[in-house]
């Protein structure tokens, strides 16, 4: 069993991807087939998002058996887990009260969250050259402060120009180009693997 | 009855046992234990002296179906035999064990050689022995030796004998003989006399025995208690004489080689010395070599038949092995603790420097906030590429089109990307375009709700809330999901987010494929699901020459760029954060957004000093650190 | 009752999240408890939202009221329809449970083998079709005379802007290539001169291009921050 089950499974991801590739190629014959196994990975892939929360629940849920009150984030997280599932189930995702709780504790944290993001960047931004410089650093300093300078009106100094003409080219000629190279790059990469696990060189299931 | 001593281990044992119950040590020693018809040997015993020239014949073999017989030395045999000839049963037979007692005292006395008379008597006797074996006259002075060579013969034999040195040690233990009777013979009526009583240990006998023998050796002739059986021969009388005469041994043939190492008669083989002097040895008092001098010990204790000693397998550890063991332990357990991390410093350089950033950005926004000045005008759609051609696109919308909608974005954007959100929504409303909102993202369905009510709220300030719209709720699967929508949407999504079967009504019941979507607007802040859907979505609309508009963050923008530069261009319009949006609503007449720009502006501004101030800073530290470094490495 | 709760629910709502905005800006001054625990609760409300989603979306939407509706229509194609994409789907979901079982967890990969396989190809088909034959193409015209403006003022620049473009591209893909030539024993692998170059100048595309993705977080982030201290004005305005 040891020794079926990994082959077992390099057959089912490489036949299931098999039949989805092709019904891009041949969609008259092999695109009924294509759906189906597309639906079936939709609904997998809800089911492991479910699990995953469970999986979360359950992780907390032993370290408050084991930590017992000290570790308070585990209980807060799990009360807020719970409370959130029970109002979603009787009010719905669009229900009034989802929504309520969704505006009030979801979206103040996470914009709060960004917004912590604004002071640590500046900070960085200030530390940059702190460390020995080095050619790349300068020009990624600099671009910074070109595209900053000519993104908004500057305070007192209003809109300057040519900052904003040099902010749309840096924009639109060599940040193109190097956005092109690295999608270009990044969907070779992608291919790549892809066909490493379709032909079963590589296994990220396991086994 | 009496019980037997066991001569391995001096245990005592019942008399009907041949062996010992505790050692399984033969209790009766093979070849001396008489029964009862062949105890007659020993009342015919003679006397050396009695029978000098006489040669005994060997007598009637003695009738004896024991093992034991097969141990008996071949010398012995003989001289049983001799004792045999004119066999007079004797009036008084001793007991077996007696007698095998006394056959093991027999062995165990040699005459000593110091004694003159001895050899007297001895000699002759020997003599006849060795006369009737065919070895031939020995010289008197060489009868000493006799015993010894009698020894290493039955050793060759393999039978046990007497070695050298026990006979060295018998001639030392037996006392002065009597004239007539030998000394092995006296102490052998003494040891028997002690056995009788039945309270004599053979490791004791040996010893009682010893003294005697000494002090018979010290009196001299002393008249000694024989045994009636002995007594009934006296060693002065001329042994018996066959009635018949017997038949002479007839002499074998001796092989050549075997004559030539027999020693001649004008050699004098003198005894050597033994190689030892085992005179100050200890005596054997057990066992069937008792009363010899220099044997390797038989002592119960030292090859008694016992359990091979069981070792425990426990370790045997010192204390100072114990001590290193714990300190390794010790050191073991607290690589695992986990270490508890030094406490930090509440503020650091590092927080000041952060906290005074901190505070250097949010008051300007504060002040721009609190006051709601509204200096500059918002942006120009034209200095904002994508704009424009969004605009366009939304314009060219049918009334009633189906539109459908992704809110792909976080919660977290929500302040850069809302108002260009509200603002498509509210001129998509204006439109009266059916809208089918979708998601990929588990937040998506409530921003979604939240923006369409702010949007039937606010922005349409319409009596009613905006309803010409549809919330199909959230696909899972992430690129999966999206080549199933693109595919067929009502397969990935059968029922909207209240359960509600919107394909089976207008305008829905006439889509089966995105295509068939009058546009549709992708709302993302993730540069990844952009491409995603531009990858799955994208193909399917450029058959149908369907848009594809984004609305998005300025971090998502140099990434979807490249799309909408594109030749053909897979995105046709684009609206790309704060600026976009405003400069969208600057299109459709949107009225501005309460000092957002201006706030954004000085934020930025004081950013640009806060950061250049800070590289000067930070350069100029650098420098002189690296001078100091320098300046140090340069002294001597 | 009712009324009142959600009269209220309105100003709470704001306060709570007046609190809530105020412990996560501490992390400022660095991180603290305050800070946690918004978070916990951040990812509480964030899960049990998703947990909620799934089941009215996928397990009541697409699993279970498609059966009563069969049911009740009593259209056999629907039914046939079900248990060919649906209970297959549901099985492999349930199945797919031995994951969260140590001892079980082995008996669980076919099912994320299926869906690699399956994820696998749409991401090599998409790639393809959706990235790589466009953006090449997009390269390859971007020269493309027929796309060139007519003034010669504006010809210039567009060839020169044109050409940054593809250096830009094609350097950017250079840098990304690290293979080098066997070379002889004991003499280092060096890529040739050339390409080191043209490496070094992907390099600088990328770097500006990093650049002006640095800079657009930089202003998303902002306009986050201004957006709290909006929020946080509002809320002090309201209720003081």
């Amino acid at each position: 069993m040891k020794r079926i089950l990994p082959i077992a499974n390099a057959i089912i991801a490489v036949a299931s991807g098999l039949l989805v590739l092709l019904g891009y190629f041949f969609p008259g014959i092999f695109g009924g087939i294509q759906s189906i196994l597309i639906g079936w990975a939709i609904v997998i892939a809800a089911f492991a998002l479910l699990f995953g929360i469970f999986n979360l629940a359950m992780v907390h849920w032993k370290k408050i058996n084991t930590e017992g009150q000290n570790n308070i984030y585990s209980i807060v997280l799990l009360i807020s887990l719970i409370i959130t599932i029970v109002v979603g189930i009787f009010s719905g995702p669009t229900g009034t009260w989802s929504l309520w709780l969704f505006n009030t504790f979801q979206v103040p944290v996470e914009v709060s969250l960004l917004a912590v993001l604004a002071v640590v960047l500046a900070y960085a931004g200030v530390r940059l050259l702190g460390r020995r410089p080095k050619w790349y650093t300068i020009l990624f300093l600099a671009t910074v402060l070109l595209v900053l300078l000519g993104s908004v009106p500057l305070f007192l100094i209003g809109e300057i120009a040519p900052l904003s003409a040099l902010r749309s080219w840096l924009s639109q000629v060599p940040a193109v180009a190097g956005a092109r190279g690295l999608l270009l790059g990044v969907a070779l990469g992608t291919v790549a693997t892809g066909i490493r696990i379709l032909i079963g060189t590589d296994r990220p299931y396991g086994g | 009855m009496t019980e037997i001593t066991c001569p391995l281990c001096g245990k005592p044992n019942p008399p009907d046992r041949d062996v010992c119950q505790f050692c399984e040590a033969p209790l009766k020693t093979s070849g001396f234990i008489a029964s009862p018809d062949d105890q007659d040997i020993f009342t015919q015993i003679p006397t050396p002296s009695s029978q000098p020239d006489e040669s005994t014949e060997p007598g009637d073999q003695p009738e004896s179906t024991s093992s034991l017989e097969q141990a008996i030395p071949d010398w012995l045999k003989q001289t049983e035999a001799s004792f045999l000839q004119p066999s007079e049963p004797e009036s008084e037979e001793p007991a077996p064990d007696h007698i095998s007692e006394e056959i093991d005292s027999l062995l165990n006395l040699v005459p000593t050689p110091s004694d003159e008379q001895k050899p007297a008597i001895d000699d002759e006797w020997l003599a006849s022995l060795l006369a009737e074996a065919g070895v031939g006259e020995l010289a008197q002075e060489t009868l000493a030796a006799e015993p010894l060579q009698e020894a290493m013969e039955a050793e060759e034999t393999g039978e046990p004998g007497l070695t050298s040195e026990e006979l060295s040690e018998e001639e030392g233990l037996l006392p002065p003989a009597e004239l007539e009777k030998p000394e092995w013979l006296s102490d052998m009526e003494a040891s028997s006399t002690i056995k009788l009583e039945g309270g004599m240990q053979p490791s004791e006998s040996l010893h009682i025995e010893a003294p005697a023998e000494e002090k018979a050796e010290k009196k001299g002739a002393e008249q000694v208690e024989v045994p009636e059986w002995v007594g009934k021969t006296s060693f002065g009388e001329k042994p018996p004489t066959p009635k018949e005469p017997e038949t002479p041994i007839v002499p074998a043939e001796i092989p050549g080689w075997l004559e030539a190492l027999r020693p001649s008669r004008e050699e004098k083989v003198s005894p050597s010395k033994p190689v030892e002097d085992i005179s100050a040895a200890d005596i054997v008092t057990a066992g069937p070599l008792v009363g010899l001098r220099g044997v390797i010990s038989a002592h119960p204790s030292a090859i008694q038949a016992r359990k091979p000693p069981t070792y425990s397998i426990k370790l045997r550890v010192t204390e100072e092995q114990h001590a290193r063991v714990q300190m390794m332990e010790e050191l073991l357990a607290e690589e695992q603790k986990p270490k508890p991390l030094p406490s930090k410093p509440i503020l650091t350089y590092r927080h000041i420097i952060r906290l005074v950033v901190a505070v250097l950005l949010i008051l300007p926004i504060v002040w721009m906030v609190v006051s709601r000045s509204q200096q500059g005008p918002s942006p120009q759609p034209s200095n904002v590429p994508g704009v424009v051609e969004f605009a366009q696109q939304v314009q060219a919308l049918p009334a009633g089109a189906p539109v459908l909608i992704a809110f792909d974005y976080e919660p977290g954007f929500s302040g850069e990307m809302n108002p260009a959100i509200s603002t498509v929504l509210t001129q998509l409303a204006s439109k009266n375009a059916y809208l089918s909102l979708v998601t990929t993202t588990p937040s998506g369905p409530a921003l979604a709700e939240s923006l369409m009510k702010n949007v039937s709220a606010g922005a349409l300030a319409a009596s009613s809330a905006y309803s010409n719209y549809t919330d199909l709720g959230f696909i899972p699967g992430g690129t999966m999901g999206l080549l199933g929508l693109a595919a067929s949407p009502r397969t990935v999504l059968p029922y909207s987010l209240d359960g509600k079967d919107v394909w089976a009504s207008e305008p829905l019941n006439t889509i089966s494929s995105i295509a068939d979507f009058s546009a549709v607007i992708v709302i993302t802040n993730d540069p990844d699901t952009a491409r995603v859907w531009i990858e799955q979505v994208g193909p399917h609309l450029q058959t149908q020459d369907r848009p594809l508009l984004f609305i998005t963050s300025t971090q998502a923008e140099p990434l979807i760029r490249p799309y909408y530069q594109a030749a053909p261009s897979q995105v046709q319009g684009m609206v790309a954060g704060l600026a976009g949006g405003l400069a969208y609503g600057g299109t459709v007449g949107s009225p501005g957004q309460n000092g957002l720009w201006e706030a954004l502006s000085i934020s930025i501004t004081v950013s640009i000093l806060i950061i250049l101030i800070g590289s000067i800073v930070s350069v100029v530290f650098l420098t002189l650190a690296s001078n100091k470094k320098k300046e140090d490495e340069e002294r001597p | 009752m009712i009324e009142q709760l959600n009269q209220l629910a309105e100003p709470i709502g704001a306060i709570v999240g007046f609190v809530l905005t105020l412990m996560v800006l501490s992390y400022i001054i660095g991180d603290n408890v305050l800070f946690r625990l918004a978070i916990s609760i951040f990812i509480g409300v964030a899960s049990g939202y998703a947990a909620i989603l799934i089941l009215y979306n996928v397990i009541w939407n697409q699993v279970l009221v498609p059966v009563y509706q069969i049911f009740t229509t009593g259209k056999a194609g629907d039914l046939l329809s079900y248990v060919i994409r649906v209970i297959p789907a549901v099985i492999l979901g349930v199945w797919m449970m031995t994951k969260l079982s140590p001892r079980l967890a082995r008996w669980g990969t076919p099912v994320l083998a299926f869906l690699t396989g399956v994820g696998a190809a749409t991401v090599i088909a998409g790639a393809v079709r959706g990235t790589i034959f466009p953006q090449v193409q997009a390269s390859i015209n971007i020269l493309n005379t027929q796309t060139a403006p007519p003034e010669l003022s504006k010809l210039v620049g567009w060839f020169i802007n044109g050409l940054i473009v593809l250096v830009g591209t094609i350097t950017t893909l250079i840098y990304f290539q690290f293979g080098m030539k066997r070379q002889e024993e004991g003499v280092p692998a060096q890529r040739p001169v050339v390409l080191d170059y043209l490496s070094t100048a992907g390099q600088g595309f990328i770097v500006v291009t990093l650049g002006v993705l640095f800079a657009g977080v930089y202003i998303a982030t902002l306009s986050a921050l201004i957006d709290r201290v909006r929020f946080l004005w509002d809320v002090i305005a309201r209720f003081f």
